[in-house]
């Protein structure tokens, strides 16, 4: 068996066990030592089933998902969350699904301080998702918006997407941070529009709620003026150069703690429920995180993605064309493989093709980024929907992915705008002196 | 009995969390007022999460938090197919068990070549026997989950 | 002859300067002169999993064949080999690269224990970046600064020059000065351009080689090398070695002029002087002397290493 038939057969059997209901980590790592105890040696596999669990388990840069989950617990024990949607729905609430137009922003909100797109949903998430189901909003619309909100963090700067790439092609950071902000943009706007036409189709999913007086409304704001000084405290602490993100996730929920502690909110039972879900949730992705980085060395070796690469350059076919090949390959990629190994995989092999075609490396970073986002909530490997999952336990996983699909849509649209007016990704850059 | 344990486990972990979230502020609060930064603040930050996530590894599979595709339970959960997810979980548990073994030697020889972090001389044995021991938990969970799937007095299984 | 593959894997991305210029013409000639019976796979930004401080240890355990990585990344590991970050050694890279091989046989090599040591190297002088706009003239500009460090015993070179050291991965430094949790970084200059540092560096100091220097290392696991055919040995052995590894750093010194140039005209790029360079010099002298006790104290004959590189103690 070739290693290219050993990948097929690989990525095949993953399906498999995915769809028997084997743990997606535990299913990954399996098929991928399997696959590498082929291609390379036994002794290779079992080594780096011993080691790799460890070594992508002491990760600093991803302490900021724990801190982060934990800001958002916090935030649900202090009730500042509650008092934040509260507020949106007295400004938004009168509207149909307006509370998930208020997911969107404050997701894109949050992208702004959060790196991750896994510490976005799982954060959002846990603000969100409980006020959406306490106000009647079908929990396929609840879960599809903050899966798809929470992908914004890897578009809007800071991204840890955008660093990563930048380093594998030798890009401006700074530049690829400047071009991901009008795409984020749109990317939020198209968001709750798609919002507005899945609640205009189906007006059940996202009931309008009492018209607040206005009065109301800005004494709703002022209770959630807490949420506010946090978010003003961490952004501004990261943008002033004053915090690191990692520190800033730690300050983010000092400051949530303190403030429920203020609040005479926190019980002994609470901090260790707050805790306890925050550490299983943290369990909950690194498991997928360990899984997909056993399973990425076995598709490395399969050279799969080289012979890809390979057979793209030798079509000599135009540009357009070429893109669109390379769409539907990262979204079959985007099915199977963790955004990260996305990145590493592929991008040292197709950028030398893009560039040949006259292809700005900056415009391509930000394509990359939303295909990227796009594979984090297709199935049946999407991180975001599992970690949506992990938060709404009840909701059945294929209602999620039917509630991701229109605004999976919306980012083909957006991918769609950005090739057709390459300018929204590379006017900030361009004109912007650095 | 089993689950209690675990949970206490996974409350350890949340007590590093607390003590990583301490950590941090000391770090930002140390080099800002007194201009003293603690060197070790990043490695310790490694080490924490290893702790973080193993220990709250088994309690999450225990409380069914580890996430899988469920778009096939309708026809999965027929009786006549418990025999498959036993398999599943089963063929999990023996995944697991193989990383619990293979971590040990890792750490064994890790402590023969003395690896420690670069600042403080952590040595890292211990916490790679950490992730051997949960992993060895994980895989117990698993075995158990197993031998319920086949049970027939049990009610379908709701998994996640 | 039937083929062997070898897989090389390594924590730098392709476009990586080593990668283009070492590790991807030295693949080749092997292939050609082991008549094809050697085919080496790269698998660069570690496509094969883990991270860039267990690439040794991986070799050692035979799960890749070969890796270009830093011994630094696992310092407690390498007593021996951190010499080369002691300060002021060596008067340029070359000579650095020469020590190592004048030590390596019979000082360093139980440190590479199980390896076959391909190339082993060390780096340009390291110099200082600032986030501002004046770069530094004198080690008293650095008094309370937050600088980056590369490794422990650069930090304890920087905190004897009276500024805060902050220990970080070369990844983080481009953040870091960007936003200012970082005042300052103590880095090879290569860095400009690999780690685009460049954008957010205003002031530079080539600072001589006063400082510590990172030392880079290709090895290759022992037991897949004596598996192979006499001639694919050979072959191999006339590859590898001295001459390979002061290639290498002759790829890194003009590569660093080469950073140096991008950015001056553009930002401020001073020379220390001689004389501060001396008094800089003096004043980290006795971290030497800290090794020395140090290192005997684990019973490695530190003097005699240092004589046998020509450092008169
Ligand atoms: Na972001
Ligand atoms: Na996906």
């Amino acid at each position: 068996m070739s290693p290219t038939t050993a990948g097929v057969v690989g990525m095949a059997a993953l399906l498999v066990l995915l769809f028997l209901r084997m743990p997606i980590g535990i299913a990954m790592a399996l098929v991928g030592a399997i696959g590498i105890a082929f291609l390379n040696s036994p002794d290779a596999a079992l080594h780096i089933l011993g080691s790799y669990p460890y070594s992508h388990g002491a990760v600093q840069a991803l302490s900021v998902i724990p801190l982060f989950v934990l800001m958002g617990n916090f935030a649900v024990v202090s009730g500042m969350s509650g008092d934040l949607f509260a507020a949106a729905y007295a400004w938004m609430g009168h509207r149909r699904g307006g509370l998930a137009s208020a997911t969107v922003l404050a997701c894109a909100g949050f992208a702004a301080l959060s790196g991750s797109s896994v510490a976005s949903a799982i954060t959002m998430g846990r603000v969100t998702l409980p006020e959406m189901r306490k106000y009647s909003y079908d929990p396929r619309l609840a879960t599809g918006v903050v899966a798809a909100g929470g992908s914004l963090g890897i578009l809007i700067p800071p991204s840890t997407a955008l660093v990563i790439y930048g380093i594998l092609t030798e890009q401006s950071i700074g530049k690829l941070f400047l071009a991901g902000f009008l795409p984020g943009l749109l990317l939020t706007a198209l968001f709750m529009i798609t919002v507005v036409i899945v609640c205009a189709v189906r007006p059940d999913f996202g009931p309008p709620g009492p018209r607040a007086a206005v009065r109301e409304r800005w004494a709703a704001l002022r209770r959630a003026g807490a949420f506010f000084l946090v978010l003003v405290a961490t952004i501004g602490g990261m943008y002033a150069g004053v915090f690191t993100v990692t520190e800033a996730s730690g300050v983010g929920a000092g400051l949530t703690l303190a403030h429920a502690i203020l609040r005479r909110k926190l019980t002994w039972a609470g901090l260790s429920d707050a805790l306890l879900q925050t550490v299983r949730t943290t369990a909950m992705v690194f498991l997928i995180l360990i899984g997909a980085h056993i399973f990425s060395p076995f598709l490395a070796m399969s050279r799969i993605p080289v012979d890809l690469a390979n057979a793209l350059t030798a079509m000599a076919l135009p540009g357009l064309a070429v893109l669109a090949i390379l769409l539907v390959a990262y979204i079959i990629l985007g099915m199977f493989l963790e955004g990260f190994a996305i990145l590493v995989l592929t991008v040292p092999i197709v950028l030398p093709i893009m560039l040949a075609m006259n292809f700005d490396p900056i415009w391509f970073g930000i394509f990359m980024v939303i295909v990227l986002e796009m594979g984090l909530i297709s199935p049946p490997v999407g991180i975001n929907v599992f970690v949506v999952k992990g938060i709404a336990e009840d909701v059945p996983m294929y209602q999620i992915f039917a509630g991701i699909l229109p605004f999976w849509v919306a980012m083909i649209v957006c991918v769609a705008l950005l090739i057709a007016f390459p300018q929204i990704a590379l006017i900030l850059p361009n004109t912007m002196i650095r | 009995m089993f689950e209690r344990a675990l949970r206490l486990l996974a409350l350890g972990g949340g007590a590093v969390l607390l003590g990583l979230l301490g950590l941090v502020i000391f770090d930002v609060v140390m080099r800002y007022l007194l201009r003293l930064p603690f060197l070790g603040a990043y490695e310790m930050t490694e080490l924490a999460m290893v702790l973080i996530v193993f220990l709250a590894l088994p309690y999450c599979a225990a409380t069914g938090g580890h996430v899988a595709v469920d778009a096939l339970s309708p026809i999965l959960d027929r009786p006549g197919l418990r025999w498959l997810n036993a398999i599943i979980h089963a063929a999990g548990a023996v995944l697991m068990a193989v990383i619990a073994w293979q971590a040990t030697l890792y750490a064994i020889v890790s402590g023969q070549r003395g690896e420690a972090t670069n600042m403080l001389k952590i040595p890292k044995q211990p916490f790679e026997l950490v992730t051997a021991v949960c992993a060895l938990l994980f895989a117990v969970v698993l075995l158990v989950q197993a031998w319920k799937a086949l049970r027939p007095s049990q009610a379908p299984e709701t998994r996640r | 002859q039937a083929q062997v593959e070898l897989r090389l894997s390594t924590f730098v991305p392709p476009v990586h300067v080593i990668y283009r210029e070492i590790l991807v013409p030295w693949a080749a000639d092997v292939e050609k002169a082991t008549k094809g019976e050697v085919k080496v796979t790269l698998y660069p930004s570690m496509q094969l999993g883990g991270k860039p401080p267990e690439l040794f240890r991986q070799v050692v355990d035979g799960v890749v064949d070969l890796t270009f990585t830093l011994p630094g990344y696992t310092s407690p590991a390498f007593p021996r080999v951190g010499i080369i970050e002691l300060p002021g050694l060596k008067r340029d890279g070359f000579a650095a690269t020469d020590m190592m091989w004048d030590l390596l046989d019979p000082y360093l090599l139980p440190e590479f224990q199980g390896t076959k040591v391909i190339a082993l190297w060390g780096a340009e002088d390291a110099g200082l970046m600032t986030r501002t706009d004046k770069a530094y003239r004198s080690m008293d500009d650095l008094k309370g600064l937050r600088i980056r460090a590369p490794s422990a015993a650069q930090a304890k070179q920087i905190q004897f020059m009276g500024a805060v050291p902050i220990a970080a991965p070369i990844t983080e430094v481009y953040p870091g000065l960007e936003r200012g949790t970082m005042d300052g970084a103590m880095v090879p200059f290569t860095t400009i351009l690999d780690f685009r540092l460049g954008e957010v560096a205003k002031g530079y100091t080539i600072s001589g080689p006063i400082f510590g220097r990172s030392v880079f290392l290709v090895a290759m696991n022992q037991k897949k090398y004596d598996s192979l055919s006499p001639a694919a040995r050979a072959a191999i052995d006339k590859l590898s070695g001295r001459a390979l590894s002061r290639k290498a750093t002759g790829v890194y010194i003009k590569r660093a002029e080469e950073a140096v140039k991008s950015v001056r005209g553009k930002a401020d790029v001073v020379e220390l002087s001689k004389a501060e360079q001396d008094r800089i010099g003096k004043t980290l002298r006795p971290i030497i002397d800290e090794w020395i006790k140090e290192s005997e104290s684990k019973g490695i004959p530190a003097r005699d290493m240092l004589k046998r590189a020509g450092f008169a103690l």
